[in-house]
């Protein structure tokens, strides 16, 4: 188990290397932010001589071997949009981000299981066909226009949530966290009622496909000759057996949260990564963007253990090796 | 799945002439009896039977066997007397009584408190019938649980004492493991452990031993009759290898398109099959050791539920059919020691008429055999 | 224990929300992005300087009718060609508390203006300052110059003493953390103090009740708030979240309009949009004929005749725009009335034109357009398209973002594109034809490559940049003005207008140059 903990860091390593050198790869191809310093009336000139300050004269590869040097001792430059350290400016959006999702996911985990085992149960039913047809919705809809949908009702029809931000926060260390006040926590319904449809959606269907299927297997049977009662039956054996593909789906689920989480982030304000990796965009602001992707591909490596993890914990035929 | 009957050929003669004694016409004490037992589908194309009028009786301490082709209506009929019927199946016609009392015709709940408590049973792939992610301590604690008032740390001796019952060596140790860590004789071994938790007057026991080795089939065989002696369980043993019926069974059903053909001790019917369509499967037996697609004697196949023809489903395929056979359903009659449901035995296949069975009729049987 | 400690900050958080007091005057304005910093000089960026107007003050200042007057210098007189001397008002405070003076303007030059910093261009004409007292100083240009006072407008003075004393002495300095300092910290001269700020989430400006200046507007705070998302910030506003919203977007504006208790406030805006093109190169890439179409003025012509820019207005932007003939925008000093005459619309006379050029079957034309960064740009390219289709020219549309455009374009990367150009932060016509008019140099015509070359108008420009007699000045602008529009240097489009939301109780004023200059709103 050690030794596959040690593997998959290897791997997570290995990962954000290539996700940074693909991103300056692609860093030419997005401009640069000579302009954005320096205004439109510079001359080129001096757009010239920032280039070569900023080290954007070089080529992509020495670009990156230098990023490389610094990223290795923990500096990963100063953000040219606000020169502050690249660390500190996503240190500072992280909780906003994490928060967002970890809610969202709570949220659709806690609907979405128990809507599929209640359409695995009674797959005809009449709730059961309004659940999966809403479903169905939940997934065809972009998550911009439910966003806005719920904008339009709850802020400027009703004028009961705030269409923007997290709220006041409250500052624990580092950490900001938003669900330690009112306006926090109601800064937070919209965005995560919004990020968690797809996911409520999704996470429905699956249970409910891989819950039918277990229904279908011996050991259910079994369980119910042995006189076990319907909740057992389906939770303690149905569920957990169904869990397995579910748990992989909402790892990787939990990453596109984080990349899902832009759209969300930018409709509704929200002060997070996704709103910074589109600013960095829009301002070429590349150290950020260069840390971001490699802190993205880090976080999808990390859920990716934890998924394993995960596998080992629940399902003991893993744990032989 | 087109299982064929087979037949294991070891010391058949031997098991039979062995069994001989135990075997009895009528069971002393009935745990459990099926009377005239339908069922039916329920489809978009209407209904379609798929058993019908099945009786039978199962007494304790016997092993009933039942045998038959596949898709002949065996695990149908012992679903629905552990009433785990799967939707669109249901029962349309017919009482099943466990213990003298119905138990067909009772609340979802009442049946379900039967399973487990009052009827045990097992199933054939003993590598799928555990739950994979719970050790099977825990299994068998939640089963003992569920029907006994134990607590849970007495649940855990009692769970200790069945494994060990049931053969598992250093149970203390093999408690906490999951069910992947066992072989397949040892899970099934479990499985009976489970089947037996609460100590089940009746145990319906679905080829339990088709997926598993020749050599550990005996074992686990022995294990089943040693239930069925020792703690006087009524067993019912569906299979379609004629060997595992030889080697345990007291009395045996023959099972052919969703009717019971012919039901009597194992000798008789082994040995002095009185319907045509049982002699065609001891036909099969000394001449082979291993599964076949069909019986070559009888041409044709068992029909689907739905696609039986009119009269006696078998008569298409049948050596001695006459003009009866093809408008009237043989109704069972008692035949020496069986109950036969052929018109060879209750008054010619010529005759169209709904007549009881004379004793002329019976007496055709000698030719038949 | 957690719940005590976190008391006193949600009340104060409920009262930061809420307003404290009823009468208390609260602007709240949402814009699509946060300014990158509180620094004046990390960015030659007139967005943040367009906000920062409010915290930070220059020696002089745009008034509402965008015309200059005296802020922290009280006057100035010109010495000789190359020297300008400048006194300074007394009796002005830093927001700390800090005495402004001469030390201050000293340190601000240096800051903004040593090599490697932002604004070294802007103050690159400068030689030397030299301080005669407290509240004297010198300035000694290069050259005569006649911008100074206008670039003087947009940069903005410092305090010495605090700049030190949080090491944030340098704007732009990428390697160290010099510039967090800046973040959340400002201290300047001007009518609102920053009191709070949460980068990217808000930021609050509190009345400054010791500013020099009397105070017309009737504010006392300023809540800021960064809205990317379009149709977010207009719910916000719709939801009476905000109470003002700059360039609310054209599809919202009826919308706006017709909610009761809201309204869009107008404006022209100096900004004139265009198309510039490569008229140097001998042959045009991907325009499947020889040579370079472009080169030759009547290609141009019929170009320009064959846009509709009437039909834009009308079907794009919805009225909000005032079709132009030339850069100049009627709002912009030494603009010529007799000048901004068009070419006619005249789809067939362009075809004419073309067969004349040598291009009967027309040619491909290569458009680059940048996606948001004027308004209703994507818009106004694709229909254009549709218009060179009619004269037979085969557009194809190339829609880049923003940021590559900015990149690109300087770059000489692209052969025929839309831009914009409003003339900012000097709001004179010498900073749109040194910047999109004269041939590029090394210092010159950055937003012209391959494009617009004309000797005589070249040497006009520098003329111009240094000529300070208004009527001299005049004759040479026109020249310029009329030469370009002759030679169809440009494919004019038309000047911008400026629509900003907000509540009835808001009274704005809308500047051709987008600042927001809270000193002169007021709120009922
Ligand atoms: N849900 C169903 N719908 C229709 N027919 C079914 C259904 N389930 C089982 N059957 C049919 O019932 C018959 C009896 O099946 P079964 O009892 O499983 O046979 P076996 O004797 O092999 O155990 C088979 O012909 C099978 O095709
Ligand atoms: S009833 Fe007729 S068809 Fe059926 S088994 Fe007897 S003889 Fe054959
Ligand atoms: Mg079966």
């Amino acid at each position: 188990m050690f030794s596959l903990i040690l593997r998959r860091l290897g791997s997570v390593l290995l990962v954000m290397l290539v996700v940074a050198g693909l991103s300056f790869l692609i860093f030419n191809y997005l401009g640069d932010p000579v302009n954005n310093i320096l205004g439109v009336n510079a001359t080129i000139e001096e757009r010239e001589e920032l280039r070569r300050t900023l080290g954007l004269d070089q080529p992509s590869h020495i670009q990156f071997w230098h990023f490389l040097q610094r990223a290795v001792a923990g500096d990963f430059g100063i953000s040219y949009r606000n020169r502050i350290p690249v660390i500190e400016l996503i240190l500072s959006r992280l909780p906003a981000t994490v928060e967002l999702v970890f809610c969202a996911t709570i949220v659709a985990l806690s609907i979405g299981i128990p809507m599929g085992v209640y359409c695995a149960l009674r797959p005809k039913g009449l709730i059961s066909r309004i659940l999966q047809m809403i479903s169905l919705v939940g997934i065809s809809i972009p998550q911009f226009l439910i966003g806005m949908l719920l904008i339009l009702i709850f802020s400027v029809e009703l004028r009961w949530l705030s269409a923007f931000g997290r709220g006041e926060v409250v500052q624990l260390g580092w950490w900001s966290t938003g669900l330690l006040t009112h306006s926090g926590r109601m800064a937070l319904i919209m965005p995560v009622i919004t990020l968690a449809v797809f996911q409520i959606s999704m996470i429905m269907r699956l249970v409910q496909g891989e819950m039918q299927e277990v229904m279908r297997a011996d050991f259910i049977k079994f369980a119910r000759a042995r006189g076990l009662t319907d909740r057992s039956v389906h939770l303690r054996h149905a569920l957990r057996n169904s869990l397995l593909p579910v748990v992989t789906v909402v790892g990787m689920q939990i990453g596109s949260l984080i990349a899902f989480a832009i759209v969300c982030e930018a409709v509704f304000q929200w002060p997070g990564l996704g709103l910074l990796i589109l600013q960095a965009i829009e301002f070429a602001d590349f150290p950020v963007m260069a840390a971001y992707l490699a802190l993205v591909g880090f976080g999808f490596a990390m859920i990716n253990l934890t998924v394993d993890m995960t596998y080992l914990f629940i399902d003991p035929r893993m744990r032989r090796k | 799945m087109h299982h064929a009957v087979r037949f294991c050929g070891k010391s058949v003669k031997g098991q039979i002439a062995g069994q001989g004694g135990a075997a009895r016409m009528t069971p002393r004490n009935n745990a459990l009896a099926v009377q005239d037992l339908s069922i039916v589908f329920d489809t978009r194309r209407g209904t379609v039977t798929a058993i019908e009028a099945v009786s039978f009786i199962l007494g304790s301490g016997e092993v009933l066997g039942i045998v038959g082709e596949s898709g002949a209506g065996k695990s149908l009929t012992g679903n629905a007397l552990i009433g785990l019927l799967q939707a669109p199946g249901r029962i349309s016609q017919g009482e099943i009584r466990l213990g003298g009392q119905r138990i067909d015709n009772v609340a979802a709940d009442v049946q379900r408190r039967l399973r487990g408590k009052r009827i045990g049973a097992i199933f054939q792939d003993p590598l799928t019938s555990l739950d994979p992610l719970m050790t099977i301590g825990g299994q068998l604690v939640e089963t003992i649980r569920t029907h006994l008032p134990l607590s849970a740390a007495s649940a855990r001796v009692r769970a200790m004492e069945l494994l060990a019952e049931v053969g598992i060596a250093d149970p203390g140790a093999r408690f906490d493991q999951y069910p992947h860590q066992f072989s397949g004789g040892m899970r099934q071994r479990i499985v009976i452990a489970l089947a037996i938790a609460a100590e089940p007057e009746v145990i319906i026991a679905d080829e339990p031993t088709t997926a598993l080795d020749v050599s550990i089939q005996a074992q686990i065989l022995a294990l089943l009759r040693g239930l069925a002696r020792q703690r006087g369980t009524a067993i019912m043993l569906v299979t379609h290898d004629m060997g595992v019926i030889a080697e345990i069974a007291d009395r045996v059903g023959v099972m052919y398109a969703g009717r019971l053909v012919e039901i009597g001790p194992v000798a008789e019917v082994l040995h002095s099959a009185h319907h045509p369509y049982t002699a065609g499967l001891m036909g099969l037996i000394p001449s082979l050791s291993r599964r076949v697609e069909r019986l070559p004697q009888i041409s044709g196949n068992m029909p689907r539920p739905g696609e039986w023809p009119g009269g006696c489903s078998f008569h298409p395929r049948c050596p001695k059919a006459g003009p009866r056979c093809t408008i009237e359903v043989p109704a069972p009659v008692a035949v020496s020691d069986s109950m036969v449901a052929c018109h060879l035995f209750s008054g010619g296949t010529s005759v169209v008429s709904g007549d009881l069975p004379t004793k002329e009729a019976i007496s055709t049987r000698e030719t038949a055999s | 224990m957690i719940r005590s400690l976190l008391k006193p900050l949600i009340l104060a958080a409920s009262i930061a929300a809420f307003g404290a007091t009823a009468d208390a005057k609260t602007l709240r304005f949402a814009e699509s992005q946060d300014i990158a910093s509180m620094d004046p000089h990390a960015g030659r960026d007139d967005f943040a300087l367009s906000l920062l107007c409010n915290v930070y003050e220059g020696l002089v200042r745009w008034n509402a009718d965008l015309k200059l007057e005296p802020a922290l210098a009280e006057s100035w007189e010109i010495i000789s060609d190359t020297e300008w001397k400048f006194n300074l008002r007394k009796n002005v405070k830093f927001h700390n508390g800090n005495t402004f003076n001469a030390d201050d303007v000293i340190f601000s030059y240096h800051r903004a203006g040593d090599p490697g910093s932002p604004f070294a261009g802007l103050l690159e004409p400068i030689a030397e300052i030299t301080k005669v007292d407290d509240y004297t100083v010198i300035f000694k240009v290069k050259r005569k110059y006649a911008l100074l006072l206008n670039d003087f407008a947009g940069w903005y003075i410092m305090d010495k003493e605090f700049q030190e004393s949080i090491g944030a002495g340098k704007p732009l300095d990428l390697s160290s953390n010099a510039g967090g300092a800046m973040q959340t910290q400002a201290n300047g001269t001007g009518p609102f103090k920053l009191v709070e700020r949460q980068p990217d989430v808000k930021t609050v400006l509190a009345v400054n009740p010791d500013w020099w200046d009397e105070r017309k507007h009737n504010l006392d705070e300023i809540v800021y708030t960064p809205i990317a998302n379009n149709a977010t910030r207009v719910a916000a506003l719709l939801s009476g979240e905000v109470d003002f919203i700059r360039n609310a977007p054209p599809q919202d504006l009826a919308r706006i309009e017709g909610t009761s208790g809201m309204k869009v406030m107008r404006g022209p805006h100096l900004r004139t949009i265009f198309y510039g093109m490569n008229q140097q190169g001998d042959t045009l890439k991907g325009s499947g004929v020889e040579g370079n179409p472009l080169k030759k003025v009547e290609v141009r012509k019929a170009i320009a005749m064959s846009i509709d820019v009437e039909g834009i207005k009308r079907s794009i932007m919805r009225g909000n725009s005032n079709p132009v003939a030339t850069q100049l925008a009627p709002q912009m000093p030494y603009y010529d009335a007799a000048l901004d005459v068009r070419f006619p619309y005249d789809p067939d006379g362009a075809k004419a034109l073309l067969t004349q050029a040598g291009y009967p079957d027309g040619f491909t034309l290569p458009i680059t357009c940048p996606a948001g960064s004027f308004i209703n740009d994507e818009q106004i390219c694709q229909a254009t398209a549709g218009m060179l289709a009619k004269i037979g020219i085969k557009a194809q549309l190339n829609m880049v973002t923003p940021v590559q455009y900015d990149t690109g374009l300087p770059a000489g990367e692209f052969d025929f594109y839309m831009l914009g150009w409003a003339g900012l932060p000097t709001i004179d016509p010498y900073n749109i034809f040194s910047a999109t008019v004269h041939s590029p140099t090394e210092k010159l015509g950055a937003w012209n490559p391959k494009g617009y070359s004309n000797a005589r108008v070249d040497e006009l420009i520098i003329k111009i940049g240094e000529e300070t007699d208004q009527a001299k000045r005049q004759e040479m602008i026109s020249e310029v003005v009329k030469t370009q529009r002759d030679e169809v240097g440009k494919i004019m489009l038309h000047q911008q207008f400026l629509t900003w939301g907000m509540t009835d109780k808001v009274n704005a004023i809308v500047p051709g140059d987008e600042y927001t200059r809270f000193w002169y709103y007021t709120m009922n």
